[in-house]
């Protein structure tokens, strides 16, 4: 009978984890290690925090506001960008990576107003004129940030890659972005714990999910502390300054990639985050800073 | 959930387009992979008895995202001889006669389906067919299955229709006309991780023409007259089944019983063992044994004395009291991620000394085996 195989690692700044059900570790060991692999390989193209990637290259076009042709991968994620700044009122848009300079992770205190307008004006999906595979930037000094797209990504990508080399049953998380291979051998879904954005050791809500992904987005996983407030690392292309609304959201989709821009766009749409989700109708949980709870799954507990 | 929102699609379409993002095969959790399978059988029957070519091809195609197309295609060649009926020997001791000219029969059917995937819920509608000279079959058959407790309970409840016309080659134009009508109940339960059953009833009805046209049976005082059998059946059938992976032995054992009844006086039980391991290398192999035993239809007799006043009277050999034990064996190679390739043969001994009861005689005790090789590919 097959056992449960657990590889975990390192990428995109979280802990993650391939878990696979085989006979032996033999085989699983290398399925795994592939499919990290791709997840790595993700990382170091897309990173914003290093000079050799081809986000850094993008950007060093950016800053001068030229035109360069992508690979057809990076058209794909531009593609997608497109559609979610589309359906998301012009919030979900990759161009916010100009406001890096404001908020640095070494940043102690609030940038001024004066720096927020000059960066604003070197955001907007509309700056940029992308026609696959030409990228032109209409505006010096812009910059893309990848980081709401390429985790998901990469979730769906290892899971496929896993499949097609044969396995049926396991998952693949990336920093609590899950996207399922197949359940249990005998059918049993996966038990998906959320976690409470308030509490550390409490659950927000349990998803059962034997296919498809789930993935979560959160103020209380990577935020600035400033004068004793939390700062959530969203930030808003139209003001410049993170939002404030959901404590966090999960989404559950066929694809981890849907689930995750679903989950950054419910956060971007702060307190219209709850309604958005309705209107797109996939099964969600919010808890809003009121630790109020709503959504598909929330009914479920009550 | 109902239709999609324009959103939700928007997302979804512009994912598809991503690349590694979804393949066919990456839906081996869903069950609808393209497949292929075909298998050849040959079955034969000592004492030059009959011998059975069976060729078969089955096909499913996914076409949309919940519903399987099944189309099945099965010809059949038969040749030897066959008992057509039993004479009293000199010696007191009834022999059988069999057809003295080698038989060459073959006969095609074929059949054309969907399987309907709905959240817990999977249905399946089939309609088949088989036109012969001296046989026509149309079928219909429906089934619904039902997953619960996180698809370990499956029930499943199924109906076929069958209306067949029967003639022979000395008469081929002379239909008669029988249908028959099977109903299933069953449930299988997956206990542990390790374990199974699985239980099952079945009532089946037929009316109408229920003889063989080609048998015969010997009466003493008149001479011989043609297969007479009721023209109502009603069959009643109960099986279980049980499998389980033993740990210590890294093996599963499988058992099955069924047993059936009916209005002819024909009761049947049968046990069938089967051993089965996994080898490294994909491999699967099994064996086992079943033992078989029927008693005799109220009509039959080997040989009659008088005519029976109510004109049913039949010799058929598969009327017969009798019982049989048989072994089987299979070896199964998994090849890639898409194909496999079976081997499984069955050896099975009928013996008028294994009877539950009734009559019957050791004249028509033989030896049956069969040999099948199926390949099949899945994608």
């Amino acid at each position: 009978m097959p056992g449960l195989y657990r590889y975990p690692f390192h990428a995109m700044g979280s802990r993650c984890e391939i878990r696979l059900y085989a006979e032996s570790d033999d085989e699983t060991a290398a399925i795994a290690r592939l499919a990290a692999a791709d997840v790595q390989r993700l990382d170091a193209k897309y990173s914003s925090y290093r000079d050799d990637s081809v986000a850094a290259a993008i950007n060093r076009v950016g800053a001068g506001g030229g035109a360069i042709e992508v690979d057809a991968e990076t058209a794909g994620l531009l593609d997608y960008a497109d559609t979610c700044f589309e359906q998301s009122e012009g919030l979900f848009d990759l161009t916010s990576g100009a406001l890096r300079e404001a908020w640095g992770a070494q940043c102690t205190a609030l940038p001024d107003a004066t720096l927020l307008e000059r960066l604003l004006e070197r955001v907007g999906w509309d700056k940029l004129l992308w026609s696959r595979p030409r990228l032109e930037f209409g505006v010096r000094g812009m910059a893309l940030d990848f980081g709401g797209v390429v985790k998901e990504y990469a979730a769906d990508r290892a899971a496929v890659i896993c499949l097609e080399a044969g396995m049926k049953h396991g998952l693949v998380d990336l920093g609590g972005d899950i996207k399922i291979i197949g359940p249990h051998p005998d059918g049993a879904p996966w038990s998906v714990g959320i976690q409470h954005p308030r509490q550390a050791d409490a659950v927000m809500a349990t998803l059962q999910v034997s296919r498809g992904a789930v993935a979560t987005s959160g103020d209380y996983e990577r935020y600035l502390a400033i004068d004793g407030k939390r700062y959530c690392h969203i930030l808003s292309p139209r003001t410049g300054m993170p939002v404030e609304g959901l404590a966090g959201v999960s989404v559950f989709a066929d694809e981890c990639i849907v689930a995750g821009s679903a989950t950054t766009i419910a956060m971007l749409m702060e307190e219209r985050g709850p309604s958005w989700l309705d209107e797109v109708g996939l099964p969600h949980v919010w808890m809003d800073k009121e630790q109020r709870v709503g959504g598909t799954y929330a009914r479920l507990d009550r | 959930m109902a239709a999609i929102s324009g959103k939700l699609a928007a997302l979804t379409a512009a994912a598809m387009a991503l690349p590694g993002v979804h393949t066919r095969a990456a839906d081996l959790t869903s069950p609808n992979p393209f497949s292929a399978e075909a298998s050849h059988l040959e079955y034969s029957e000592s004492g030059s008895r009959m011998s059975v070519r069976v060729n078969q091809a089955t096909g499913t195609l996914p076409v949309t995202d919940n519903v399987l197309l099944v189309g099945n295609y099965i010809q059949d060649v038969m040749s030897g001889a066959s008992p057509i009926f039993n004479a009293p020997g000199a010696g007191g001791d009834p022999h059988q006669v069999l057809t003295g000219a080698s038989v060459f029969d073959r006969r095609e059917a074929e059949d054309i389906g969907g399987v309907l995937f709905a959240g817990d819920n999977q249905f399946t509608l089939r309609q088949g067919w088989s036109l012969e000279n001296d046989y026509k079959s149309i079928w219909t058959s429906i089934e619904a299955r039902r997953f619960a407790n996180q698809k370990n309970t499956t029930f499943a409840v199924g109906a076929a229709f069958n209306d067949d016309g029967v003639s022979s080659h000395d008469a081929p134009h002379d239909y008669r006309t029988r249908i028959k009508r099977d109903f299933f109940a069953g449930v299988t339960q997956i206990i542990n991780e390790r374990s199974l059953f699985e239980v099952s009833l079945a009532y089946s009805y037929s009316n109408g023409y229920l003889s063989d046209p080609y048998k015969l049976v010997f009466v003493q005082s008149t001479g011989l007259l043609p297969d007479a059998r009721p023209s109502q059946r009603r069959q009643f059938a109960l099986t279980g089944k049980y499998l389980a992976y033993v740990p210590a032995i890294d093996s599963a054992f499988q058992v099955v019983e069924s047993l059936s009844t009916d209005n002819w006086g024909l009761r049947s039980g049968a046990l069938e063992v089967q051993w089965k391991k996994e080898l490294p290398g994909e491999w699967l192999v099994s064996a086992g044994g079943r033992l078989y035993s029927q008693s005799s239809a109220d009509f039959y007799k080997v040989v009659f004395q008088t005519a029976p006043g109510d004109g049913l009277h039949s010799s058929d050999y598969r009327m017969a009291a009798f019982g049989s034990m048989a072994w089987l064996a299979s070896v199964t190679k998994q090849i890639g991620r898409n194909f496999s390739v079976q081997f499984s043969a069955e050896r099975s001994y009928r013996r008028y000394s294994l009877r539950s009861g009734g009559t019957g005689f050791d004249g028509d005790d033989y030896l049956w085996s069969f040999y099948l090789a199926t390949l099949r590919a899945q994608f």
